[in-house]
């Protein structure tokens, strides 16, 4: 068996008196599309926090690609290919959507203050990136607000921005929290579709935070399971939905 | 014949305009498209005015050299300045840079040794041995020369090239970078792109020009202390790029002459009071913050930005 792609182990992290995750541990596999479910508050963005460095946990470790990343700094694990998104979409508003997805592309060497120094540096690389950003804005049905700052879109939008943006960066594990929150589902079934198909070209694997329990069934390999900052179950979607565990985490919250 | 021969009174004042041009460009890199907001501004633009005039009249150095170096040293300074205070965001940073210019302003004060305190400094090399000899040796060809028409013309020179380097760079990948880190620094650091990096790149490229500015003005003052580096010097910058628009860099050019030459500098020339010159002083900041006013109520995105931007990044 291969070796996982990503490998966490102990992961624990405190607000005060709250522990938002407490102890989590789980590995992915390379190709995998995983979803990771749970209540409100359950502590699932708080581990897409620590897993790409954007909060430093109270404890444990973050192995990526065989390489330890507990200590690397956010911009630095996602040049190692862990990207991820927001829950809350981002967008760079005074910018334009083209520019948005365009500016996301790794080795741009004119995007480093010495490389822009130097004129004409990179222009070939730079029409590549062009013809990739048309084709992704193409994919996600942006292609007509190209030219629109990013701040004009819509909400569902933005999400869609988002996610043709990190693709640009041609990640290895994507880590999508609520990637269709405000997406519609006619759209939301044309971004799986391109998930998986970006997994069967070029192995691809994928972390997502889903409420829809629908949509997870559809389109999980395996389901991980979070409640109360604890992860209480995790196998494939059909036995997690009957793990009761798992009812009495979705269903008793509300005692 | 006659080459800028009597250059008058509007001629020094658009030397000032040109120097608060050039300061306030390094502003529009660092506020308008790094978002970052530095207040402490005039703190390069002291240590390019002294770190200059002690290199070239204590040490000997070149007159390029050693503006070269208080470009350098700003540089240095911006990027030390930067380590703790680029992780704070708005109030922290503008609170910890202005702090750092006063500071620095103290230090002038009391490193006698260095800077002569409040007595002042001399910087007249350039008056003295560049204008004088440049001036004696076109006379013997006839023509006449201002005095200060060399550095009027050596400013705009230098006005030019710092705004066209400016707007080349913002241009650049580099520049598309700086600008989505002002929109969203978390965002960018999604994208594996260092945030902090970019950030401290804009504060050190905005202190080089801040510093240049500052050496252009030891030499237009040729004598000048610490008094010239008060906090106002970079509230004239702020104003300056508010009312040009954040981000722009030919509108900042222009609002530079209007505001800074038209109405601070120029204002005695074309507008007769008769107030005492204290009062004449106070009326015109008060005339330049009304307009501030008037254009942040009326046209919030500055005489020269864009709305459409400006509506963008309240989203
Ligand atoms: N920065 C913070 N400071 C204090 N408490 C926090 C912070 N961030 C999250 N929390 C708390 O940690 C817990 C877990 O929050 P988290 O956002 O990880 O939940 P979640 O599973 O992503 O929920 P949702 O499905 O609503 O997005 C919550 O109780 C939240 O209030
Ligand atoms: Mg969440």
């Amino acid at each position: 068996m291969s070796e996982p792609l990503l490998q966490v182990d102990g992961i624990t992290k405190r607000f005060g008196g709250l522990t938002a995750v407490d102890d989590v541990g789980f590995s992915l596999e390379p190709g995998t599309i995983t979803a990771l479910i749970g209540p409100n508050g359950a502590g699932k963005s708080t581990l897409f926090h620590c897993v790409s460095g954007f909060i430093r946990p109270d404890g444990g470790t973050v192995r990526f690609n065989g390489r330890g990343v507990s200590r690397r700094s956010a911009h630095g694990r996602a040049q190692l290919g862990m990207v991820r998104t927001f829950q809350i979409p981002t967008a760079f508003n005074r910018l334009t959507v083209f520019e948005n997805v365009e500016l996301a592309a790794r080795d741009q060497p004119a995007d480093r203050l010495v490389g822009a120094l130097v004129p004409g540096l990179g222009r070939l690389r730079r029409s590549a990136i062009r013809t990739r950003t048309n084709d992704l804005l193409e994919t996600f049905g942006l292609a007509d607000k190209a030219d629109d700052l990013a701040g004009e879109l819509s909400g569902g939008q933005r999400k869609l921005l988002e996610f043709a943006r990190v693709l640009m960066t041609e990640p290895q594990l994507l880590l999508l929290d609520e990637p269709l929150a405000g997406v519609n589902p006619a759209l939301g079934e044309r971004l799986f579709a391109h998930v998986n198909r970006l997994r069967s070209d070029h192995g691809m694997t994928f972390l997502f935070v889903e409420h829809d329990i629908r949509t997870v069934m559809d389109h999980s390999d395996r389901v991980l399971v979070m409640a109360q900052g604890a992860l209480i179950a995790d196998g494939d979607p059909e036995t997690v939905r009957r793990d009761p565990a798992v009812v009495e985490a979705y269903l008793g919250g509300g005692e | 014949m006659e080459l800028l021969a009597e250059i008058g009174p509007w001629g020094a004042v658009a030397t000032v305009a040109g120097i608060y041009a050039i300061f306030a460009m390094g502003l529009q890199v660092q506020v308008g498209h790094g978002g970052v907001d530095n207040f402490g501004q005039v703190a390069f633009f002291l240590i390019g005015a002294y770190a200059s005039t002690i290199l070239v009249e204590q040490h000997g150095m070149g007159l390029v050299a050693g503006t070269l170096a208080g470009m350098a040293i700003a540089m240095v300074a911006a990027v030390i300045v930067a380590l703790p205070t680029l992780r704070l965001r708005g109030d922290f940073l503008a609170i910890t840079t202005l702090a750092f210019g006063e500071i620095l302003r103290n230090v002038a004060v009391n490193e006698r040794g260095l800077t002569k305190g409040s007595a002042g400094i001399d910087a007249f090399t350039f008056r003295i041995d560049i204008v004088r000899e440049l001036r004696r040796s076109l006379r013997d060809q006839d023509i006449l020369v201002d005095r200060l028409a060399p550095l009027l013309i050596l400013t705009w020179v230098l006005v030019l090239v710092v705004a066209l380097v400016t707007w080349l760079l913002l241009r650049t990948p580099w520049g598309r970078v700086l600008r989505a880190v002002r929109e969203d620094d978390a965002a960018v650091r999604a994208l594996g792109k260092n945030a902090f990096a970019y950030r401290a790149q804009a504060m050190a490229l905005g202190a080089a020009w801040a510093a240049l500015a500052g050496t252009l003005y030891a030499w237009n003052q040729v004598h000048f202390s610490p008094s010239g580096f008060e906090p106002i010097v970079t509230f004239a910058g702020f104003v300056i790029i508010i009312a040009a628009g954040l981000g722009t860099i030919w509108g900042t050019v222009l609002m530079a002459i209007l505001i800074q030459g038209v109405l601070i500098e120029g204002s005695r020339y074309w507008l007769d009071t008769g107030l005492p010159n204290a009062q004449e002083a106070s009326l015109r900041y008060m005339v330049v913050g009304l307009a501030l006013m008037l254009i942040v109520r009326f046209r919030p995105q500055g005489l020269f930005g864009s709305r459409a931007e400006m509506a963008a990044a309240d989203e």
